[in-house]
């Protein structure tokens, strides 16, 4: 099966008996989701008219979304290091395949946003706040990352020792 | 000792032992730490790099309170972790390093808001992901 040739990869295995470098790497997976969450949110908290209120949405969109995307590729490099090194304990973890469908509601969540009301943004973008529906996306957007925030320490707790 | 007799007392109060007994109390308090992080850790990467379009002034400012409020839940949250279990974090050296390391980190923060400096942002910044890097070694100790 995928999962144990996963698992037993040698640096999975490496990586699993090793004292520092699984704290190490998840630190920084934990700082990757902070600059991921952190800039999604500075974006949403923009869409419902609370800060940036000065600057249109596209261009705060354009300021911070790059960052966002290389806080996921750093997350992604360590977060499926971290996967790998314990893939048969987290595949059965309730908590992080939590974390991975929200994770993937997140992903649509964006994807929904962009393909419908911000094809309009045109209309709002100066206006303090958005349309309802863009409000609606925008604290969804808030609340399915802070819950993978949660689902993610939700893991540790969960964990086949 | 006067160490012991503090902790001890901290110990007994209600406010620790109603966290300590409860079974999700610290979990949700690690997990309020964590959130403040995002905010917080995510409005400081925001006000540290350039950025297309906005100045970094503005920010800088916009984004004030939404590290603050990061910064009070984690101050908060990890306020009443420690208190819950005071002579398991005093004795973790983990812990010890950690707030060692974050009393260095606001110093440098501080020094740095007032008088802009390239070293001191450098050594600020690898303060701060020191003080990370810490705070995930205390359970693992």
């Amino acid at each position: 099966m995928a999962l144990e040739w996963l698992y037993e990869q040698p640096w999975a295995v490496a990586l699993r008996e090793s004292e520092n470098a699984y704290p190490l790497i998840e630190t920084v997976h934990v700082l990757s989701i902070a600059i991921i969450v952190g800039t999604v949110v500075a974006v949403d908290l923009r869409v419902l008219g609370l800060i940036l209120k000065t600057e249109p949405v596209t261009r705060v969109g354009r300021a911070l979304l790059p960052t966002t995307w290389y806080g996921f590729l750093i997350m992604l490099l360590t977060g499926v290091p971290l996967f790998a090194a314990q893939a048969i304990q987290l595949y059965s973890n309730p908590a992080f395949r939590l974390k991975i469908l929200l994770l993937a509601l997140a992903g649509i969540n964006a994807l929904l946003f962009h393909r419908t009301t911000y094809r309009t943004v045109g209309d709002w973008d100066y206006a303090n706040a958005a349309p309802i529906s863009a409000r609606a996306f925008a604290v969804t957007s808030i609340a399915l990352w802070s819950a993978i925030i949660v689902s993610g320490r939700l893991i540790a707790v969960f964990h086949a020792r | 000792m006067l160490a012991d007799t503090v902790l001890r007392w901290i110990e007994q109060t209600s406010l620790s032992s109603a966290i300590r007994q409860s079974d999700w109390a610290v979990m949700a308090l690690e997990a309020v730490h964590l959130l403040g992080l995002a905010l917080l850790g995510g409005a400081a990467v925001i006000a540290t790099l350039r950025h297309a379009d906005i100045r970094l002034r503005t920010f800088v400012r916009e984004l004030r309170p939404v590290a603050l409020t990061g910064f009070a839940l984690m101050v908060l949250s990890g306020t009443l972790i420690a208190l819950s279990m005071p002579f398991k974090y005093y004795n973790n050296t983990a812990f010890q390093w950690k707030m060692l390391l974050l009393v260095c980190a606001v110093f440098s923060t501080l020094r740095l808001a007032r008088k802009p400096a390239r070293v001191l942002a450098l050594l600020s910044l690898i303060l701060w992901l020191s003080v990370g890097f810490s705070g995930r070694l205390i359970g693992f100790l």
